[in-house]
């Protein structure tokens, strides 16, 4: 049994690597790898630890959670790893092939039955949207990987009854906590969990050995450490712990002046939420999902195995509690027409595959007809899984609904692009540009660029960019009415810009260098 | 006399192979004693660096501040490595193998049992060794006393000792301590092997067999196995409990078993040290610096390695051969665990163990741990006396290894609060200087050490509890590590200032065992029952009897609701029958106080005969002996 799991293991790992990197070339040719903005956030975060006019783990900031951009930094310094996103993609393909592996062990461990396990991993491994997201440097596939190995963990805790595995958990979600915030709520729903095996397994809280109290105590420390220290960073960075919730560039303050219809009203964010979820999973699959879930409830009750299966909808939850309270906004073509952020929805893939592979573990094998009756589930299941990819296929990549997504956004920032290239091939010297709202600018000029983050070399810029302390030789600025940048807000009527000339005038921006000509 | 087949065969087997190693190619490696502090050519050197440091301050303060800032993060670096290596390869380690000996071929044994100021724990010991399994004519027991302690010589001579119990009492002549008094008992040792007990110590009875077994297997195999250490484990980790769940108190409320914070930290502290690190040095065949106790030796391999007679102190009726550890190192057995392997013996970790009793007060613990730190200190000076001699006679990684295990301990313990402190003036007041003083690459390795090694210490200790089942220290690491930490900071200053005023050292600086204790907490409580009982014995002055008035009888019958002429007169009724009901309510609960004060006479009686029970058995002898102490109340 142990021989043949592992060479379950090592075989959906290599045809997760075949997969994975066949997504990557077909959505490379399709030029939807950096597509959304996002992604060259991440990539310019991770890089500017390592290389740019001011480095350091203070380039991390502290909005965004840090662990994506840290694995980042570590190849980001190599330019062609960068410029082509593959310093982060490398990661989020990495995860995928983890997040199918693990998801095979987590049914395995549940249920005792490899074919439930392969199902968990094909509805994943399989899916469109999923194979899209891990070529992309984006911290999602990151927090996949997490929350399966997490629970996969807690799971073999609760079979083995050897704290080693809880540690393990435990380390897990202090790491998976400084990923994404959705995480948060994942963590904290596994560690209800792990009362919950407590509880089961009738180890004591108050008495007698402690046995649940120490595993709880365990447990939540580490998780009140990984969250602990983020907001020690933002202490020590921002002077203010909760910066990260409602600062400067937060998702409350970038939300806070659109009317998003689905701010305050619950069954509009459920309903976007669904739609998001059809649209990137596909319905059959949702379907499955579901199905899954009500099966294991019947079957198991409230096992501690269907707890901990029911702890991956947290980040679901969490987001819809996210478009409820505005905080992170989602849009959907059958509400709002046009797409946003429909990568949130494709978490809930963990727990459609897991529910999924739990439902045809749980087919009897004694029988012929048992045995068949699995055989088709097991068909069925990844037909559909896989329909995606035949439309992946068929439309060249736009009939996955995130890499349209993705598409569409690439297609917006032209003119930034335009500029960007202008200033990498005309001009030389250090950049003054505000990253935040012009990533497509800064990206191929990384290298240059003193933006909001560089502290001092950004306020002597924004007050005398020729002065000595700055010593800027391009300035960009967004003029767009209503969307200025800081460039222009303090500089653009300023007598600091006599020694500069405009080069470059677009719709949205102007570019002018020190002493350069005017075109 | 103890009688038996003679071993010395095979531990001359043992002590040939160790000669037959590349250990013995090497230079010889000369024991010296820790008598003085510091050597004349280490004072120069601390001269010397001393001045150089003062001359680099006065050129560049800053330069010179950030490398001493470079050595400590090294220093850190090396020391957090080495503990996790040693951890991990505790986890690939497994106990040497035996080969059975049948208990007519085992061979003689001699155990020591060093003992100053505990004539309270001669019973102790003499049930610890009577539960050893091991042949009465072959084992040999010895006291080991000192002459002055004149109490505990005249408790051991009054003492119903068996027969292979001997009193060996140490003349008095400085230095005094354990280590002196074992070197002179050890001329005395007819056993082929030898282990020392400690005072509180209580062996599973299967360890002397086991170890002999240990030993014989190594012998086939060809491996100079030098001494094989037991585990140590505190027994008082962790209170008893019942079957319920309850903490288990003697009769007066005590504790059974006394467990404060400062038990649990040193149980977890004691798992760590040798179900980790000791396991995995001797995985690694590094040197392993011994636990103090429960280390048994063939007789010959002390006798190899003694030190050189000239250099042991003169003692009456002492020829000075059998100078095993040196007498004026206060952890003489980390010491020796060097020599041993400088001498090309190995030492393992065997599947036994022996109960200790932990120190349960902060002032104790940092009294037992200054101690330990001081001989760590002392060891590492002895070692660095001549560093490159030493270390090729080790060998260079055995050497860097042995002293970070024991001059690191010291050191680490020594800088945390240095460290700890300029973090937290740095987070309060933002000071340039120390910004200045950590440049880019220093900063990141410090913040790293700093916040990644302390968690990973504590995982590390939590991995023990958990591994241990000891589940009600987890709270305790959790909520108090700190403060432990600063516990072991202290004592590591204090030994310092020991070490730098040579009048305080060396010293039995005894822990004190055998204590029955209550913690504050626990001591309030019991006096709070004691006073409540106070008072219950108290005559209580009880008032007679009331008799109830009689129920007057009713008028006439009730009306129902069928027998009214309407509305109004079934509203009357409905109000009829609240009152009714209003009044049956009062009369009972008349009665149930005029029930409660007729009882009063009962419980007072109750109360007395109750406290009078306890008076007589406050009186009676014991049922049985109680040699552990837990029930009758000994104290120091």
């Amino acid at each position: 049994m142990m021989r043949s799991t592992r060479a379950d293991s090592a075989t959906l790992g290599a045809l997760a690597v075949l997969c994975s990197a066949g997504a990557y070339w077909f959505f490379l040719e399709h030029g939807t790898i950096l597509g959304y903005e996002d992604t060259l956030s991440h990539l310019l975060i991770g890089r500017r630890i390592v290389v740019g006019q001011q480095t350091g783990f203070g380039q991390v900031g502290g909005i965004w959670l840090p662990l994506p951009h840290l694995l980042i930094a570590t190849l980001a310094w190599i330019d062609p790893l960068y410029s082509s996103g593959l310093a982060g993609s490398l990661f989020s393909m990495l995860a995928y092939v983890g997040t199918v592996v693990a998801l095979y062990g987590v049914v395995l461990v549940a249920t005792g039955d490899r074919l439930g396990g392969w199902v968990a991993a094909a509805v994943y491994g399989l899916s469109a949207s999923a194979l899209y997201l891990q070529t992309t440097p984006m911290g999602e596939p990151l927090m996949y990987l997490g929350i399966v190995t997490a629970i996969l963990a807690v799971l073999l805790w609760h079979r083995t009854e050897r704290h080693r595995w809880l540690m393990v958990a435990a380390m897990i979600c202090m790491l998976l906590v400084l990923v994404r915030y959705e995480a948060w709520v994942f963590s904290l729903a596994l560690w209800v969990v792990v009362g919950h095996v407590c509880v089961a397994k009738k180890y004591r809280f108050m008495s007698g050995d402690l046995a649940g109290q120490a595993y709880l105590l365990v447990f939540g420390t580490y998780l009140a450490l990984g969250v602990g220290l983020w907001l020690l960073w933002d202490l020590v960075i921002f002077g203010d712990p909760l910066a990260w919730l409602h600062g400067s560039y937060t998702s409350f303050d970038q939300t806070s002046e659109l009317s998003l219809s689905q701010v305050g009203n619950l069954r509009l964010s459920l309903e976007t939420y669904a739609y998001g979820v059809r649209a990137t999973l596909g319905l059959p699959v949702a379907v499955l999902g579901v199905v899954g879930l009500l099966w294991m409830l019947w079957r198991e009750g409230l096992s501690p195995v269907f707890t901990a299966f029911l702890a991956t909808l947290a980040p679901s939850a969490f987001l819809v509690y996210g478009l409820y309270s505005g905080a992170q906004p989602m849009r959907v073509e059958e509400i709002d027409g046009d797409l946003y952020n429909l990568r949130m929805a494709v978490v809930m893939l963990l727990p459609v595959a897991l529910f999924t592979g739990y439902a045809v573990a749980s087919i009897p094998r004694a029988h012929w007809s048992a045995r068949t009756l699995r055989a088709v589930a097991t068909s069925l299941v990844v037909v559909l899984a896989g329909a995606g990819l035949q439309t992946a296929a068929a439309t060249e990549g736009s009939g996955v609904v995130v890499a349209r997504e993705a598409s569409q956004a690439f297609a917006a920032y032209a003119e930034q692009r335009q500029v960007g290239s202008f200033i990498e091939d005309h001009t030389s010297g250090r950049v003054l540009v505000q990253s935040f709202g012009n990533e497509w600018i800064v990206f191929p000029i990384q290298r240059r660029v003193v933006y909001e983050g560089s502290s001092d070399q950004w306020r002597h810029g924004l007050k005398s960019p020729a002065g000595p302390r700055a010593d800027i030789d391009v300035v960009v600025m967004r003029v767009t009415p209503g969307d200025t940048d800081a460039p222009e807000q303090h500089l653009r009527h300023s007598p600091a810009m006599k020694h500069y000339d405009v080069v470059l005038a677009t719709d949205h921006f102007l570019v002018w260098q020190r002493g350069g000509g005017a075109r | 006399m103890t009688t038996g087949p003679d071993d010395s065969s095979g531990v001359h087997a043992i002590v040939a192979a160790a000669h037959r190693t590349g250990a013995r190619r090497r230079p010889v490696y000369l024991r010296q004693t820790a008598q003085r502090t510091l050597s004349n050519g280490q004072r120069a050197f601390a001269a010397v660096a001393v001045a150089l440091f003062v001359m680099g301050l006065l050129i560049d303060d800053l330069w010179t501040m950030r490398l001493l800032v470079v050595l400590v993060l090294v220093f850190s670096t090396l020391f957090l490595a080495l503990r996790f290596v040693l951890v991990y390869a505790s986890t690939r380690r497994r106990y040497p193998e035996r080969r059975a000996v049948a208990t007519e071929d085992l061979p003689r044994y001699t155990t020591l049992h060093p003992m100053y100021d505990e004539a309270n724990m001669i019973a102790v010991v003499v049930a610890a060794m009577e539960a050893v399994d091991y042949p009465r004519d072959r084992l040999q027991c010895l006291l080991v006393l000192e002459e002055r302690d004149r109490a505990t010589v005249e408790a051991a001579r009054r003492f119903d000792l068996p027969d292979y119990f001997q009193i060996v009492e140490t003349p008095t002549a400085r230095p005094f301590g354990k280590p002196k008094a074992c070197n002179h008992a050890l001329q005395f040792a007819t056993g082929d092997y030898v282990v020392i007990f400690d005072a509180e110590d209580r062996p599973e009875p299967q360890q002397l067999r086991r170890a002999v077994e240990t030993f014989r297997g190594a012998e086939e195999r060809g491996e100079p196995l030098g001494c094989v250490q037991a585990r140590l484990a505190f027994e008082n980790q962790a209170p008893v409990k019942g079957l319920l769940g309850e903490v288990l108190r003697d009769r007066d409320g005590y504790d059974v078993r006394p467990t404060t914070w400062c038990t649990r930290f040193l149980g977890i502290e004691y798992t760590v040290h040798f179900q980790m690190v000791l396991p995995g040095l001797s995985h690694l065949r590094l040197p392993v610096p011994l636990g103090g106790t429960s280390n048994h030796f063939p007789l010959a391999v002390l006798r190899d390695v003694a030190f050189q007679p000239e250099v042991m102190p003169e003692l009456p009726g002492d020829d000075r051969t059998t100078g095993a550890w040196d007498p004026w190192n206060v952890t003489e057995d980390a010491e020796l665990g060097g020599a041993i392997a400088a001498n090309g013996y190995t030492t393992a970790v065997f599947d036994s163990w022996t109960d200790e009793e932990a120190v349960q007060t902060p002032l104790a613990t940092i009294n037992q741990r200054s101690r330990w730190v001081k001989g760590y200190a002392q060891t590492s000076l002895v070692l660095l006396r001549r560093p490159v001699r030493n270390a090729l006679a080790m060998g260079p990684l055995s050497f860097l290894v042995f002293l970070l295990q024991v001059g690191g301990t010291y050191l680490s313990l020594l800088l945390a609060p240095v460290t700890w402190g300029l973090t937290i003036v740095f987070v309060v007041t933002r000071s340039t200087y120390i910004i200045a003083l950590f440049p880019g690459p220093l900063l990141y390795l410090g913040v790293l050490l700093n916040v990644g090694g302390n968690l990973a210490l504590l995982t590390i200790s939590l991995g023990a509890a958990l591994r241990d089942r000891q589940f009600g220290a987890v709270r305790y690491l959790l909520f108090f590590t700190p403060l432990w930490w600063s516990l072991l900071s202290v004592a590591a200053w204090v030994a310092t200032l020991e070490l730098a005023f040579p009048g305080w050292r060396p010293s039995w600086n005894k822990t004190a065992h055998g204590l029955r204790y209550a913690t504050r907490r626990r001591a309030a409580w019991l006096a709070v029952q004691r006073q409540v009982r106070s008072w219950e014995e108290r005559p209580v002055r009880v008032a007679p009897p009331r008799t109830l008035p009689a129920r007057p009888a009713l008028a006439g019958p009730l009306p129902t609701a069928r027998s009214a002429g309407g509305p109004a007169d079934e509203r009357a009724f409905v109000q009829l029958m609240a009152n009714e009901r209003a009044e049956a309510a009062r009369r009972a609960a008349r009665a149930r106080r005029a029930t409660a004060r007729t009882a009063e006479p009962t419980r007072v009686a109750v109360a007395q005969r109750r406290a009078a029970a306890q008076q007589a058995r406050r009186v009676a002898p014991p049922l049985h002996s109680d040699p552990a102490g837990f029930g009758s109340g000994i104290t120091t």
